[in-house]
């Protein structure tokens, strides 16, 4: 049941646990937390309390849903300590759902990125400025549409098929084993 | 409740939903657990994309320099031969950062308690060693009198480009645009140029460094050159393109140092000592001075340096189109045709823009007509092993023989035809330009083939009396002759016999222009924009390329075709 995070071999097992549930986290606290550097601190709150907490781990049990729920703590307890500052857009029932959700799915896949980064390359010059300007640069489409000399409205579908061709793209490199087809 | 479309999760996710409408999502997710498993698989793509692009981390975990990849670290001596290597290297290095970091972290924690997680660096910026600035004097970027350690060589005009490399010579200028020099900083065309400083109020020059690298400069600018392989860039805007081999080209900037890891990137360095980098193709390696941060940069990347070595990445769009135009002609272009590649969709296939094969026509056709294949015999281009080779049915000497090539194209993901673009391709005349009336290479918007379509750009050898019996490029008056390959006559771009020559399209759709070069080992030429002929009205959804070779001859005609390349200019 409970066990101790001095042993050498819980320390190892908790590691290896954490670095496969890591990115599923960081993007379940992305989801709900706009501002990146208060999604950053809520990552690392989650982390401390994994160590602390890691003795009352029932390994026989997946660990992703008992790390989602500390996950979810970490974030309504900032939401609720300081009020608006931190901005989480979804609380109670959603929220629980998409707890849930995030447990429920395989971990994500770190690899995924190398993957994406060929599929970058293979968009139009000026969907990927747009992808980059949204996911690089952190900006809305109107910022994107302005910068660019589009309609807001030509930005958003813009980004819209490079999120589509992207992810087929995607779902092909899966399939291929991390290369593009 | 109603599915949302796809469209209320991406407004979701750039924050665009209102109060109300975020109510309504909020209900819609709790409704279902598909609905909540939806969103979970739309968050982890938003937070893949962002990550994807994240800067890869070179070398730093946490202001700690590894020594993996660093100009000083133990790849530095074989960072041209290895640059793909070592990329790759660096992106596995990089892959496992976070993982290591974490798990490291997580060991020491769990030993010496939580409150140690309080001091673990969040990211590299935020907790990396902000050394501060050395005095650029120390670091040589003060040497602002006029000629301090300039030695610049004399060297003799007509060089070809197989004659770059002497015992001192760092670079050449290949190319000269309405440059205004500083007083006692005139170079010439062709100027061998040894290490020194190169110094002027406007204009571009265009440089080849002994290592292969391909530069211009825009003024005003100060370009200390201090190697074939190596520069300082103290102010201007610079745009280098590294060809397979010149990797490891390396320029220092006030805050930066960035090396070349072979691609294309643009650098400015503005009056304050900031520079901007943006990479248009490839990768290059930045280390910001100040932060000692070292970061990868690939296509579409960029960063902000400012002159005390704080790195900022972002998104460039400087478009650098001056320095780029002129380096344009010089880049080496890809897919090359292989073996079996005369019938099939090569070079480049469908996901490149390709719509279909070549079409290779000769009229009269006989039975020895039209012979198109893949052959190796005398590559047109080092590094290319195999060209497509077209050959005519031999003449009668009365009647015009005609051989054309054409091949469609048009927009797919990678690639947009209403999109500014480039075609890149090498072409050699194998026929003795003595029996050719006419070589032309045209570019169609639609068919060509249709209803006898005019081109809608189009270059043309053709006859010229002054040239004898040979032909030659016909280029309008307005245009600049200044654009040529050192030592050579500006203007006589005469078309010979093997000869191989590079021919840059640029076709801008937009804008309704387009603008080519041309470039032989012993002659180049920029052409001026000038208006495409468009067809008003009609519906476009392929653009074709045609190349054409025609003459009165008993002869066969004969001409070659190589590494021609679409693609869309950033």
């Amino acid at each position: 049941m409970g066990q101790s995070p001095q042993s050498t071999e819980v320390i190892k097992a908790m590691t290896v646990h954490w670095t496969k549930a890591q990115p599923t986290v960081a993007a379940f606290i992305c989801s709900l937390v706009r501002d990146p550097h208060a999604a950053d601190d809520l990552l690392q709150q989650t982390a401390e309390r994994v160590v602390e907490r890691y003795g009352q781990y029932d390994p026989n049990r997946p660990f992703l849903p008992w790390v989602m729920t500390i996950a979810k703590h970490c974030v309504f307890d900032q939401a609720r300590r300081d009020g608006r500052k931190t901005k989480v857009t979804l609380l109670g029932e959603a929220a629980e759902a998409v707890v849930d959700a995030f447990a429920a799915e395989p971990p994500l896949d770190q690899s995924a990125v190398a993957s994406l980064r060929k599929c970058l390359e293979r968009l139009t010059p000026k969907a990927r400025q747009a992808v980059g300007l949204r996911y690089g640069n952190d900006w809305k489409p109107k910022r994107i549409a302005e910068h660019l000399g589009m309609t807001a409205n030509a930005a958003t579908v813009m980004l819209h098929r490079a999120k589509a061709a992207l992810r087929t793209c995607l779902e092909t490199a899966t399939v291929a084993g991390g290369e593009p087809q | 409740m109603k599915q949302p479309a796809r469209e209320t999760l991406d407004r979701y996710f750039d924050d665009e939903l209102s109060a109300e409408e975020l109510e309504q999502f909020a209900v819609w997710l709790a409704e279902s657990p598909a609905h909540a498993a939806e969103f979970a698989s739309e968050a982890q793509f938003e937070f893949l994309v962002k990550e994807a692009w994240k800067p890869r981390q070179a070398c730093a975990v946490d202001g700690a320099i590894i020594a993996v990849g660093g100009p000083d670290g133990p790849l530095a001596g074989d960072l041209a031969s290895t640059a793909a290597t070592r990329q790759q290297a660096l992106a596995e290095f990089s892959a496992f950062r976070v993982t290591i970091v974490m798990a490291v972290a997580l060991l020491v924690m769990a030993v010496a308690g939580p409150q140690i997680w309080s001091s673990w660096s969040r990211t590299p910026q935020a907790t990396s060693h902000h050394a501060e600035f050395v005095s650029s004097a120390g670091e040589g970027f003060v040497s602002l009198l006029p000629n301090a350690g300039e030695a610049f060589a004399t060297g003799p005009d007509a060089m070809g480009p197989g004659q770059l490399g002497g015992s001192d010579e760092v670079a050449r200028v290949t190319g000269l645009k309405g440059v205004d020099w500083l007083a006692g900083h005139q170079r010439a065309l062709g100027q061998r140029l040894a290490a020194g400083i190169l110094r002027f109020q406007r204009g571009t020059v265009r440089i080849v460094f002994t290592g292969g690298v391909v530069a211009s400069v825009v003024g005003p600018a100060e370009l200390h050159l201090l190697a074939g392989d190596h520069a300082r860039l103290i102010a201007g805007t610079f745009a280098a393109y590294a060809p397979p081999g010149a990797e490891g080209f390396r320029l220092d900037t006030p805050g930066a140092e960035i090396t070349d890891l072979g691609t294309e990137f643009g650098a400015s360095v503005d009056l304050d000592g900031n520079t901007d980098l943006s990479v248009f193709d490839g990768s290059v390696q930045l280390v910001a001075k100040g932060d000692g941060n070292r970061e990868i940069f690939t296509q579409g990347q960029g960063a902000t340096i400012s002159a005390a070595g704080v790195m900022r990445p972002q998104f460039l769009l400087a478009a650098f189109e001056e320095p780029r135009d002129a380096i344009s002609g010089y880049k080496i272009v890809w897919e090359p045709f292989g073996p079996g590649s005369a019938t099939g969709p090569f070079p480049g296939g469908a996901d490149a823009g390709w719509l279909g094969p070549w079409q290779i026509v000769a009229s009269p056709a006989t039975e020895q007509a039209t012979v198109a294949t893949v052959t190796d015999s005398q590559p047109l281009h080092p590094g290319t092993e195999r060209y497509l080779e077209l050959l005519s049915a031999m003449g009668d000497g009365q009647q015009m023989v005609r051989l054309d090539a054409r091949r469609p194209y048009g927009s797919v993901d990678s690639f947009s035809i209403e999109e500014p673009y480039t075609i890149e391709c090498l072409v050699r005349v194998q026929s003795n330009p003595s029996v050719l009336s006419r070589f032309e290479i045209a570019g169609f918007m639609g068919a060509a083939a249709e209803e006898n379509q005019k081109p809608c750009w189009q270059i043309v050898a053709g006859r010229d009396s002054a040239a004898g019996s040979m032909i030659r490029w016909q280029r309008s008056p307005k245009d600049s002759g200044e654009e040529a390959a050192p030592g050579r006559a500006l203007d006589t771009l005469m078309v010979g016999w093997w000869e191989p020559w590079r021919i840059c399209v640029a076709v801008d759709p937009p804008q309704n222009r387009w603008r080519f070069m041309l470039a032989s080992p012993t002659q180049s030429w920029a052409s001026e924009w000038q208006t495409l002929s468009m067809t008003a009205g009609k519906s476009i959804g392929c653009h074709e390329i045609a190349f054409t070779a025609s003459g009165r001859t008993s002869h066969r005609l004969s001409f070659a075709i190589d590494e021609v390349k679409i693609r869309n200019r950033p």
